[in-house]
């Protein structure tokens, strides 16, 4: 039991903070369906996330998630296992994402918390907020 | 000792290796001289001899006598004994007055001391973190118990005018507390001369083993002081407790090794700190706290704008190579609050907790500090490119 | 070669303590409070530490609070509750060590009324004292401790709990010199708080421990940075902390063994003194830890007898190391009612495992030799036969 409470004795999610995939500087993405912000101004932290997609049906696979966040350390690595987590999946997958599953895969500390809820409130932002143009899907990278 | 492959240690602020003998000098009288000091045989007869030895050192250092000297578990202790201690013996109506940039161990005892009904006068400080002479002049009055001031600063390195507020108090009669916790072995202390009634000192920051300090205590004129730990008398009944010797031997070769190194060892730190500036100062939005002519040799205080302090601190620590620096004092380190010296200095809130404490020592050379220089540049190019703002 | 029997005062550290402690004092250096790398296993060592220390006395980890040394934890555990509350009664036994008598002393000058317990002829706490005492009412905090470090002898711990919680009262326990050589176990002790200090399990110096249940509430002792949960505040002293952790794991392993090898020794020793004339041995009729024998010789000074044995290489103390050369007889002594004049000529003996028979018998020898020559120790002709020794 550790009695000094300083709550940096787990932090699995370590190497994605130092060395995320998904941060959208990366990205040569032109056009972003979906752009989501969130903040939470407790923590200072503020992450934004982008969707590259054919489209808001369920069954329209995510081509492309990508980040940008400040914050503490656990916020850049929740929104880059975010992204990683959505290119695989589909909008309807993604209309299921919760705290859950971010806690299941990082072994989020229950302090963590926030950050997965602030990586979930961009990304409903960015399903609701389409740029979608049914005439022009998007063009790949 | 500093640069593994993949690490390189610039946080001598927090602590410091054991200097070269320390550590045998601690071991000999761990092994040869077990027995406890106070004891009236041989085997304690011995063992006080070696805490005699270590009190000449010490004294030799701050200039002061070896009888004057109260063992005690370390700075924090030693704080507590001067203030708790000062106030008590003072009783009711004590009026302290310190600054708002002192270590928790002042600050936390004052704000104790407040509660039990004395009052309390804390300084502001200015943007290099130097206290206004006029402001303390104002402050002491013909009630003032104790003024308290830290020599060095652990977060900024600033140094306070300690020989002009010594020679403020004596002309005013009033004594001066120090905490030298983070001067000892940097900066000349001459208790004497610069009119200082009392004295904390640690000695894991010069080298010696942690769980050790004292409290230099005047003689002539007596400073009146109430004990924090009763029970045996030892120390003249100041601080009771078996004494531990081989700590106490520890930091008398921690002092004798400093005594014979330190001018240079300043010198040569000085001269790398600002390589270190120049090379991190480059970068856009990097402040640096303190005003050079002003902050002790070992330190560099660097504020960066557009970064999350727990990203930068963590990015640091634990990329590669990891630096081991500090970002506000290790103590207080936890509390993940930004840092209330720099705010009181003038940093933002955002500001004074993306700040970086780089605190030199033996055993850092160029090499280190140049690397040091490019991972913080490389990592905070990479968290602002990150960020959403770029 | 000295032969060393003053293992109350302290104890020399175990080579393999030492060993424990050696990379933390040579090349793991990092402050245990820092965030990097290097803080975070010195922090990770304390914890092993206070697993270690917890295990031997049987305690939660998260009960224990590392201190400077055991009068520390004294200090804190008095001063603490007794900050929490406005001044009342303290209650005490007359057997306390002097961290404890003079922290109550303290308080005393701050509105504390401290009266104490009474004990019988043999040093143990009278019960029905204790129950009247409480019975009287106002009582914030009892401290009685478990093992006396100049006669050794052990009180009933749980049976004094009982009482102390029926009245709704805390219990502060000094176990500082019951840990080694006894098996106290906080659990079933029934205090609230026990002091611990590592030098006296062959730990080093400068490292204790107050153990403390949860509920309790304590004033810190020491305020700047909050370490161990607010209670007591400083950087660790991680070599320290380790060296303790390190003799406790040690002695929970061979506690057993020593305690019986030491007792073996004690009744070599006290069947030698039953032979010599004039040894008064104390407490003789209680239960006493098994290293220890207090004991004085007719027509003796107690201070001079030492210095006579410490001619001859062998170091004893009389009374306890912190009063030591103060002239007066053992308060703790005249608290069990013996003649100041006897008492005046009390020494005590304090054997640790690593003494031998071989020892015992020389210091058997030394002492008739000494106390056949009775006449010539009267307080007055030390001076004399030092000078000719």
């Amino acid at each position: 039991m550790n009695v000094l409470d300083d709550g940096h004795t787990a932090r699995r999610w370590l190497p994605r903070f130092l060395s995320p995939r998904h941060a959208v500087v990366n990205y040569a993405i032109m056009r972003w369906q979906g752009i989501g912000d969130a903040d939470t101004p407790g923590a200072d932290a503020e992450c934004r996330l982008h969707i590259a997609c054919d489209g808001l049906c369920e069954q329209v696979p995510i081509a492309a998630a990508a980040f940008a966040a400040f914050g503490p350390p656990v916020v850049i690595a929740c929104a880059d296992w975010a992204c990683e987590w959505l290119e695989q999946r589909t909008i309807g997958d993604a209309h299921g994402l919760s705290v859950a599953h971010f806690e299941q895969a990082l072994a989020l500390a229950p302090s963590e918390r926030y950050a997965a809820l602030l990586v979930l409130d961009a990304l409903a932002g960015a399903l609701e907020n389409s740029r979608l143009d049914q005439d022009r899907p998007y063009l790949g990278s | 000792m500093s640069a593994g492959a993949d690490s390189i240690y610039l946080d001598h602020a927090a602590t410091a290796p054991l200097a070269p003998g320390v550590a045998d000098v601690m071991q000999r009288v761990l092994v040869d001289t077990p027995a406890n000091p106070a004891s009236a045989h041989g085997p304690g007869r011995a063992a006080a001899t070696e805490v005699d030895t270590a009190a000449q050192a010490l004294g030799g250092l701050i200039n002061a006598p070896p009888g004057s000297l109260v063992w005690t578990s370390g700075a924090t202790e030693s704080i507590n004994l001067a203030l708790k201690g000062g106030a008590e013996f003072a009783g009711c109506g004590a009026h302290i007055v310190s600054v708002a940039t002192e270590h928790r161990a002042t600050l936390d005892a004052l704000a104790w001391l407040e509660k039990q009904g004395a009052c309390i006068t804390r300084l502001g400080v200015d943007g290099d973190g130097r206290i206004d002479m006029d402001a303390l002049s104002d402050a002491v009055d013909a009630d003032t118990t104790l003024v308290s001031v830290m020599h060095v600063n652990n977060e900024t390195g600033v140094v306070q005018d300690i020989a002009a507020i010594g020679a403020l108090c004596a002309e005013r009669g009033v004594a001066l507390h120090v905490d030298a916790a983070q001067s000892l072995g940097r900066l000349t202390i001459d208790v004497g001369a610069m009119n200082i009634a009392l004295l904390s000192v640690s000695a894991h920051k010069i080298g010696g083993p942690k769980g050790v300090g004292a409290l230099y205590v005047r003689q002539r004129p007596r400073v009146g002081l109430a004990p924090g730990i009763h029970g045996g008398g030892q120390q003249k009944g100041l601080r009771s407790g078996t004494l531990a010797t081989h700590q106490i031997a520890g930091f008398g070769a921690a002092a004798r090794h400093v005594v014979a190194h330190r001018d240079a060892e300043q010198q040569r730190l000085a001269a790398l700190r600002e390589r270190l500036w120049q090379r991190i100062g480059a970068t856009d939005g990097a402040l640096r706290n303190g005003a050079s002519d002003s902050v002790a040799a070992p330190f560099l205080s660097v504020s960066v704008s557009g970064v999350h302090g727990d990203a930068l601190l963590t990015g640091l620590t634990e990329g590669e190579p990891a630096l081991a620096v500090a970002s506000g004092a290790a103590c207080s380190a936890a509390k993940g609050q930004s840092s209330y010296v720099l705010r009181a200095m003038g940093r933002s809130p955002r500001e004074a907790g993306a700040s970086i404490r780089f605190s030199l020592g033996a055993g850092n050379d160029a090499d280190d500090v140049d690397r040091a220089a490019e991972r913080f540049v490389a990592e905070v190019a990479r968290l602002r490119a990150l960020s959403p703002a770029a | 070669m000295t032969i060393y029997f003053d293992h109350n005062a302290t104890t020399p550290l175990h080579p393999d303590v030492f060993e424990a402690m050696r990379p933390w004092l040579m090349s793991r250096h990092a402050n245990a409070s820092s965030l990097h790398r290097g803080g975070r296993e010195a922090r990770a060592a304390v914890d092993e530490a206070r697993e270690q220390v917890a295990q031997l006395v049987g305690a939660h980890p998260s009960q224990i609070v590392f201190t400077a040394g055991g009068t520390e934890a004294d200090n804190m555990a008095l001063k603490g509750i007794a900050g929490t509350t406005r001044p009342a009664r303290l209650l005490i036994s007359p057997i306390e060590h002097p961290a404890v008598t003079d922290a109550a002393t303290a308080l005393a000058a701050s509105g504390w009324q401290v009266d104490t317990v009474a004990v019988d002829g043999d040093g143990r706490i009278d019960l029905a004292d204790l129950e009247r005492q409480l019975a009287d009412g106002d009582v914030a905090l009892v401290s009685i401790m478990a093992a006396n470090n100049e006669t050794g002898v052990i009180q009933d711990m749980p049976a004094i709990a009982d009482i102390v919680r029926a009245a709704n009262v805390w219990l502060h326990t000094d176990a500082v010199q019951a840990v080694g050589k006894y098996g106290f176990d906080f659990a079933r002790s029934g205090a609230h708080c026990a002091s611990l200090s590592a030098h006296k399990i062959q730990g080093p110096k400068g490292v204790g421990a107050l153990v403390a249940d949860k509920h309790l509430d304590m004033a810190p002792l020491l305020h700047g940075g909050g370490h161990e949960q607010g209670l007591r505040s400083g950087s660790y002293n991680v070599a320290g902390i380790v060296g303790f952790g390190a003799a406790a794991a040690r002695l929970s392993e061979y506690r057993g063994a020593e305690i019986e090898h030491m007792r073996k020794l004690r009744t070599m020793l006290e069947t030698g003194l039953d032979t010599m004339p004039g040894i008064t041995r104390f407490s003789t009729g209680a239960e006493r830890l098994a290293n220890t024998c207090q004991f004085a010789v007719a027509g003796y000074d107690g201070e001079g007898l030492l210095m006579l044995l410490d001619r001859e290489d062998i170091a004893v103390s009389s009374g306890s190391a912190c009063a030591a050369g103060s002239g007066e007889p053992s308060p703790v002594l005249l608290a069990m009612g013996v003649d100041p004049a006897v008492a005046r000529g009390a020494i005590r003996v304090s054997l640790g495992p690593e003494n031998t028979a071989e020892e015992v018998e020389q210091f058997l020898k030394v002492l008739g030799r000494l106390s056949g020559g009775a006449a010539g120790a009267m307080p007055g002709s030390i001076s004399a036969s030092v000078l000719s020794g």
